[in-house]
């Protein structure tokens, strides 16, 4: 091949290669945008899932400390979420039928964090739209999608350390612990707050769509416990029950033991398997 | 204007576009200098009117210098250029240093602000004319005439802000000559520029984040989080600069004119004297050239003229006391090991040990080169050696990826660099690696951050 040759065909199929590639994205932009962000992939779940009774939205405490299937739920809970992606994924989980309950995480770096809403990009090739959607991270995704109907949305971004992983390939034994949330009464005076009310306008919107909304202040460990029972945040549960006229579950005073937690915030195996249980008995309860 | 930015791919296509259309030397030249000015003004404009004075100025000194072999003119031109540097790049550093002598001294004085705006690339210009001012005092290059080739010379966009170093001697004869297209050239040119692309925005910029956070707060840091932080910032460095060099090389290529290496994998070095000749080495060559032989070299005080020029490379990377810190130490460095290390043996545990032992030191002096202040380094330095050690904690997945994915495969990519290496492969192995470099860039790079080197 003389040079002159070998670079037009190799500008030729430089070329060819990002037009197709180009043309794939477009076609699959869908995919790709879900590969692309945390909460538009769980989205993307929900919507190829069969039809479930209950969602879950949260942070990383939810996330990890949750399994969807045994609650007749689907997980959309993403680490690192805050007020307003959980409102906009809200939004959106409500256009699923046969959806009976919404379960609200509230705990306060929920309350405290600034995650947005994902925003559609404005750029003219599909390629650079999408262009987070092929990241090595994210591509496993891709792979995943058509296999939606077998998810329960919990199996994707836990906090999950090798150590737990080989616990749950143990098995996990039979937890003793016999503990019960706080059903959290209603505050004696009103005290209005933006997220209170952004929260209670969530409930509400839910009721509009005929679903029952329950709000769940997640496990902490000693050192979180010892921030938020019988302050501020207490305080705060107790404004949301009387504003939201919806059942508030506080399990974050529960003393559980250490080893339900794999860090200050995030259950273990162990302890996902026993919220999960206890959860269920309450949202049964509820319901 | 970035290497990595739609500016700089729209102006290099217009400029490739006008240069080949045309076999006229003064119209490709031209072409060649509205783009390098258009580069350099992008980002500060009232830049371009030093850039211009230099060029007028050194100039007209170099064809003084030619018909007058002045001593006394040639240290003149030296002062000139190294005065812009230094007003430029040195006045805020010394004027607080004098103002904090001064107060110590219980003397009030105020001293007037200087610039805050540092021109892009000074460092790199300031030294390639003063090469070529050597040079032809030195009778080994004769003074340009064509004002057009020398402005083009002294700013040709490809490596006007960060290298490599160009030589008068190597680049002149080329702008002088009616260059034919090259399609070998122009196809090793491209994938130059795909892979230095790729060096800066799917390895340098993902990695430097990771960095970037652990210098932010080390005192946050966990030993493991420390150390995983000081191999992303030197995996950050070295990426980032050879990505600016590939590219600039490249992009020269596909003018047909030849711009030389810059790296040559500088981190398998098993001695500090090989890195210094494998890392950026136009600069190297030049603090060879135009500072350790004119010193004396290794015919005198061999000892005091490395940790000298050592101590000079340091401050030339910046104004601030880290980076003269940094010198100095490179300086001892290779002062011991000219008294102490014995010749490299052929056993390759001991060539594996050594380039380990060269690679932790060399990063190890990183952290003053990344620190801000002396404080900050030495915080760093703390978690880094000093207890408590802690080295449990998540490492970052796309960071663990990147460091091993670079670290074994960056010396497989500098071969494929090499002069019809990436030619030769089979088409579809051509398009294979540049389509996983394209997914990689596509993936990751959307930081666009300076290139690292763009400051000093």
């Amino acid at each position: 091949v003389t040079p002159q040759r070998g670079l037009l065909r190799f500008v030729l199929g430089l070329g060819a290669l990002l037009v197709g590639a180009e043309l794939l994205a477009r076609a699959f932009e869908p995919q790709l945008a879900a590969a692309s962000d945390r909460t538009l992939f769980k989205l993307e779940l929900l919507r190829r899932h069969a039809p479930t009774r209950r969602v879950l939205i949260g942070t990383s405490r939810f996330n990890d400390g949750l399994e969807g299937a045994p609650l007749q739920a689907f997980n959309l809970s993403v680490p690192s979420s805050s007020l307003a992606l959980q409102r906009w994924e809200l939004d959106r989980a409500l256009k699923r039928q046969g959806l009976l309950m919404v379960v609200l995480e509230v705990s306060p770096p929920l309350l405290e964090g600034a995650a947005k809403p994902p925003a559609a990009s404005d750029e003219p090739l599909a390629l650079l739209r999408q262009r987070r959607g092929l990241a090595l991270e994210n591509l496993p995704r891709l792979a995943a999608l058509p296999f939606a109907a077998r998810f329960d949305g919990s199996e994707f971004f836990r906090t999950r350390w090798l150590k737990e992983w080989w616990a749950e390939r143990q098995g996990i034994a039979p937890v003793a612990f016999q503990g019960e949330p706080t059903r959290v009464p209603g505050a004696q005076r009103f005290i209005d707050g933006e997220q209170v009310r952004a929260l209670a306008a969530m409930a509400e919107k839910g009721r509009a769509h005929g679903l029952r909304t329950v709000f769940v202040a997640p496990p902490a460990d000693a050192d979180r416990r010892a921030e938020q029972c019988g302050g501020e945040f207490e305080l705060f549960l107790k404004q949301l029950s009387l504003r939201g006229g919806e059942p508030v579950l506080d399990y974050s005073c529960l003393e559980l033991p250490p080893d339900f937690f794999i860090s200050n915030a995030h259950l273990s195996a162990k302890g996902r398997a026993w919220f999960t249980a206890s959860l269920k008995e309450q949202l049964d309860a509820v319901q | 204007m970035l290497f990595n930015s739609a500016p700089f791919a729209a102006l290099l296509a217009a400029t490739l576009v006008a240069y080949w259309s045309t076999r006229v030397l003064v119209v490709r030249l031209a072409a060649l200098l509205v783009a390098s000015f258009t580069f350099y003004a992008w980002r500060h404009w009232p830049s371009l009117f030093l850039l211009l004075a230099t060029i007028g100025f050194n100039y007209v000194l170099g064809r003084l210098l030619e018909s007058k072999r002045s001593g006394r003119l040639l240290a003149f031109g030296i002062a000139v250029n190294l005065s812009a540097l230094g007003w430029f790049k040195y006045s805020a550093f010394v004027a607080a240093n004098v103002q904090a002598l001064l107060s110590t001294l219980g003397v009030a004085v105020s001293i007037p602000q200087p610039p805050a705006w540092l021109p892009l690339g000074i460092s790199f210009f300031t030294f390639q004319v003063i090469a070529y001012l050597v040079d032809v005092y030195r009778g080994e290059l004769k003074a340009e005439r064509s004002l057009l080739v020398f402005a083009v010379f002294k700013s040709f966009f490809a490596q006007l802000v960060a290298g490599p170093i160009v030589r008068g001697r190597d680049m002149l004869p080329q702008l002088k000559e009616v260059q034919r297209f090259d399609a070998a050239a122009a196809h090793r040119g491209l994938f130059l520029l795909i892979a230095g692309l790729f060096l800066k925005s799917a390895v340098a910029d993902v990695i430097g984040q990771f960095a970037q956070a652990a210098f932010a707060a080390p005192e946050q840091q966990s030993t493991l989080g420390a150390w995983l932080g000081l191999y992303a910032f030197s995996a950050q460095l070295l990426a980032d600069f050879w990505g600016y060099s590939t590219m600039a090389i490249g992009a020269g290529l596909l003018f047909g004119l030849r711009l030389p290496k810059n790296f040559d994998t500088p981190y398998v070095s098993r001695r500090l004297q090989e890195f210094w000749r494998r890392w950026h080495i136009t600069l190297g060559a030049w603090f060879r050239d135009y500072l350790y032989l004119p010193l004396g070299g290794n015919r005198r005080r061999a000892l005091f003229n490395v940790f000298f020029v050592m101590a000079v490379a340091g401050l030339w990377h910046g104004a601030g006391w880290t980076f003269v810190l940094w010198g100095v130490l490179h300086g001892l460095w290779l002062v011991l090991e000219r008294l102490f290390a014995s010749k490299p043996t052929e056993s390759r545990w001991r060539a594996a040990v050594e380039r380990l032992l060269v690679f932790h030191g060399v990063a190890l002096l990183w952290v003053l080169f990344n620190a801000k202040t002396l404080e900050i380094a030495l915080r760093y330095y703390g978690r880094l050696l000093l207890p408590p050690w802690d080295f449990g904690g998540p490492v970052p997945e796309v960071l663990a990826i990147g460091l091993l994915g670079f670290a074994l495969l960056h010396r497989g990519l500098d071969r494929l660099m090499e002069d019809g290496r990436f030619a030769a492969m089979p088409l579809k192995a051509q398009l294979l690696l540049c389509a996983g470099m394209l997914l990689l860039l596509l993936g990751y790079g959307g930081a666009k951050l300076d290139f690292i080197y763009f400051v000093f």
